[in-house]
């Protein structure tokens, strides 16, 4: 049920370790995916045109893409599974398990996407035109369906469609949002290489004169026109995901709301700059690093806030009506209210050392169910939620979590087990800081149970 | 693990799957570690040829990373799939040291970079290629000794208890030493083999071939003498083992068997390596060494899943996992890896007869 055990990242929590190296990877990985498509269609430009400066560009752009992408993209890539693994390894068992052909499909197109990234930029004047465009569209095209793949098991997590009903994995793979998803991830995909264009032709302003600048960064504007279908995209894709996750993205839990204008009017703002700044070569002679760096910032930004929706409108779920955020199985979830979530998590033991009775009990609930998103102190913590609330607030919060805040799961686990929790919780008020004898009322003989099977499990199999 | 996924496909088909292409990860890897290192070494050397054969060396080293990471994804991908409990406890025993992986691949793979460009540029002094390369080495030593723990921690259930608030007792076993040694003077031995390929790859592209042929023999050299002190070492590894290991390894179970003939290859590698030492212009003793020294990896793979399901056999059988075949997947997978492989076969023939660039 939670078979493995538990890490935090003091203060800043696991959710926030696993957000940093994702939007970087994403960033990254969306710009690489972009790039093959603009490196092949712009050679395909340059060669038609005898544009000697475009070639020379999409040249620097190459080498870029394997500085970028290669090191960074792949490796923090890498760091997501990692991340993952570790804060929540419920869930990337679940969907390792269950795409594991489809995670080998991706690794297929990933192999052929760094040969053919390598060889396009070594073969740069010593292979025919025609052999050299063969080989940019096997990254393009390589590229592209990795992105393909990833974007199906991403989507699933949200929109898992028929797959409860029917367990057949393609129709897990191809649910209701991979097409919105991916369409969107595509106009993403060619903005990032419309702004990296900017980026790399204006800091080699040694290389390229103002008006090979201008008709470079002009091209480049190009790749991110599509951005004007976004908001056609996003009405798509909020039509075919649950009703409880648009209502959190549309103003049912407000941070969400405030991420998801914030992306969105990020992303109409680059789309204008595309158009009036970069688009016309009148104005795109102006632009310099500093302007492109900005644009690239405000682009990251707009990506960061999109991931953090999507990741977010899935609670309090992190597999929609499968998997809670906490990695307890939604079919579990009456097995473990009838036999207590501390007997099915073999290394969550109670603390004895440094607290008593229902206290350790409950401190080693929270653990369970409440840590990986709260720390006690620091982002998104526990004391500064609760800190003015008394015993009676917080139990009735415990018996109406999933209520009371729609991106909560429900508590889980027996009476006793959700009574300790509570009582370790006022322990964290200011109530109970103030009180260092124990709330007025609590039922001690109830914890023994789980206290002994918690500690007795660990050295037991939980295969 | 009955409330996840059932495995996808037989446990078996995943195991082989894992590998071969562990025995590929393992190729590449190798070269990464011992290069950089080869490398700084060469560059203390007076005098060009040094330098030169540095700079070959450190050319490689980032298409070499590269795959490393490729295929060692496609490596933790399969352990996942069959060893969840025993891979993730690992991971997060270790910790922030497990997520601490990421920033040192990055940072050695950057290096990398650096350090190919600052041996190409002749108006740089040698020192700070030697500090990049030292940098590298320490990095990537450092991402073998986690890897290495984290392998024994997924396989040793019954130390979870203390490891849970003392992870870095890993180290404290008897074997950390003679397991790291044995990763790094094997990829002294592969990497000395890399080198005799660069050498004839390059020769054949128009490069000088008298510097090529000291290159070639510098690589011979090198794989040989690893490969005799990885005799050593191995012995001494072995007699570390416990002796439920060693019944293990000499069961006479298909695994145990290759990694018998592995042993085998290994010690008919050394003697073939000198007959090529011998004779250093002729590519049949490197074509037949190369083939020893995979099968001798082909073994050591093989050795190194005998222990890991011995160490974990107590309450984990793999062939009797339960699992429920995804036939179209697989089969897509399957065609999917055959075009690839085939793409890839066409690329690598394109680049194949380039000349060698002008520099």
């Amino acid at each position: 049920m939670l078979p493995y055990p538990q890490w935090n990242m003091p203060l800043a929590g696991g959710a926030m370790v696993i957000a940093a190296i994702s939007i970087f990877h994403v960033v990254i990985a969306h710009f690489a995916v972009g790039a093959g498509l603009f490196n092949v269609l712009s050679e395909h430009r340059a060669r038609r045109l005898g544009d000697a400066q475009l070639l020379r560009f999409i040249r620097d752009n190459s080498i870029f893409l394997i500085y970028l992408s290669f090191v960074a993209g792949a490796i923090s890539g890498v760091g997501i599974w990692f991340s993952i693994g570790v804060v929540a390894p419920e869930a990337t068992t679940f969907v390792i398990r269950l795409f594991v052909w489809f995670w080998a499909i991706e690794w297929v197109f990933f192999l052929l996407e760094l040969a053919s990234g390598y060889i396009y930029y070594f073969t740069w004047d010593r292979l025919s035109p025609r052999a050299h465009l063969a080989v940019g569209w096997v990254y393009a095209v390589s590229a592209f369906m990795s992105l393909v793949i990833i974007n199906g098991i991403l989507s699933f997590m949200l929109t898992p469609g028929l797959w409860p009903t029917t367990l057949n994995v393609w129709q897990a793979w191809l649910n209701p949002s991979f097409w919105p998803s991916l369409f969107m991830r595509t106009v993403s995909c060619l903005a990032l290489a419309g702004i990296f264009t900017a980026i790399i032709a204006t800091a080699r302003r040694k290389v390229y004169d103002a008006t090979a600048r201008a008709s470079i960064v002009s091209w480049g504007g190009r790749f991110l026109l599509p951005l004007a279908l976004m908001p056609l995209l996003a009405v798509w894709y909020f039509r075919v995901i649950p009703v409880a996750s648009r209502s959190l993205a549309l103003g049912g839990a407000i941070a969400m709301t405030m991420f998801f204008l914030f992306g969105v009017i990020l992303s109409f703002l680059v789309s204008v700059y595309a158009y009036f700044g970069m688009f016309r070569r009148s104005t795109a002679r102006e632009i310099n690093l500093e302007t492109a760096l900005l644009i690239a910032a405000i682009a990251f930004l707009a990506t960061a806030s999109m991931e953090f929706v999507r990741e977010g409108i899935r609670k309090p779920y992190v597999i929609m009506n499968t998997m809670y955020s906490h990695g307890i199985l939604v079919k579990d979830a009456e097995k473990l209210n009838r036999e207590g979530v501390l007997a099915h998590a073999p290394w969550i033991v109670p603390d004895t050392v440094h607290y008593a009775g229902p206290v350790a009990i409950g401190e080693a609930v929270y653990r369970t169910q409440c840590l990986r998103c709260h720390e006690i102190e620091g982002y998104n913590a526990m004391v500064p939620l609760i800190r003015e609330w008394n015993m009676p607030l917080i139990e009735s919060a415990l018996n109406d979590l999933h209520l009371l805040k729609a991106f909560m799961p429900p508590f889980i686990g027996t009476p006793e087990e959700k009574n300790a929790l509570a009582i370790y919780l006022w322990t964290l008020t200011a109530e109970g800081q103030a009180w260092p004898e124990g709330p007025p009322v609590f039922d001690r003989d109830s914890t023994s149970t789980a206290d002994s099977t918690a500690a007795a499990a660990l050295t037991g199999g939980t295969e | 693990m009955e409330s996840f996924p059932p495995i996808p496909a037989h446990p078996l088909l995943i195991s082989h799957l894992l590998g071969l292409v562990f025995l590929i990860h393992v190729v590449f890897m190798n070269y990464v570690v011992a290069a950089p290192l080869l490398a700084m070494i060469y560059l203390r050397a007076k005098g060009e040829a040094g330098r030169l054969f540095a700079r070959w060396l450190t050319a490689a080293v980032p298409v070499a990373f590269t795959f490393t990471i490729n295929f060692g994804v496609a490596s933790l991908l399969f352990v996942q799939v069959l060893y969840p409990e025993r891979f993730y406890t690992a991971n997060i025993l270790l910790g922030a040291a497990w997520l601490g992986i990421v920033g040192m691949l990055m940072v050695a793979f950057y290096f990398a970079y650096i350090m190919q460009k600052w041996i190409a540029n002749p108006q740089r002094s040698i020192a700070w290629s030697r500090l990049a390369g030292a940098i590298i080495t320490v990095l990537v030593v450092g991402i073998a000794a986690l890897m290495m723990s984290n392998y024994f921690i997924a396989t040793e259930k019954s130390q979870w208890p203390q490891l849970v608030s003392q992870p870095w007792l890993v180290v404290k076993n008897l074997t950390f030493v003679p397991r790291l040694l044995h990763i790094l003077i094997g990829s002294l031995a592969v990497t000395g083999l890399w080198m005799v390929w660069i050498s004839w790859w390059r020769q054949r592209r128009g490069g000088p071939v008298a510097e090529l042929q000291a290159f070639r023999r510098q690589g011979l050299q090198i794989a040989t003498g690893a490969t005799g002190l990885q005799i050593v070492v191995g012995v001494w590894f072995l007699l570390w083992l416990p002796s439920a290991a060693w019944d293990a390894l000499f069961s006479g179970t298909f695994p145990s068997m290759v990694w018998i003939g592995g042993v085998a290859c290994g010690l008919l590698l050394l003697g073939v390596l000198l007959a090529a030492l011998a004779n250093p212009d002729k590519i049949i003793w490197q074509r037949i060494a190369t083939g020893f020294l995979f099968a001798t990896l082909i073994g050591m793979v093989a050795g190194r899943d005998v222990i890991r399901r011995l160490a974990i056999g107590d309450d984990f059988h793999l062939a009797s996992l339960p699992y429920r075949f995804q036939a179209e997947p697989f089969l897509t997978f399957a065609l999917l890896l055959v075009v690839g492989l085939v793409t890839l076969l066409v690329l690598l023939r394109l680049i194949w007869r380039l000349p060698e660039k002008k520099e």
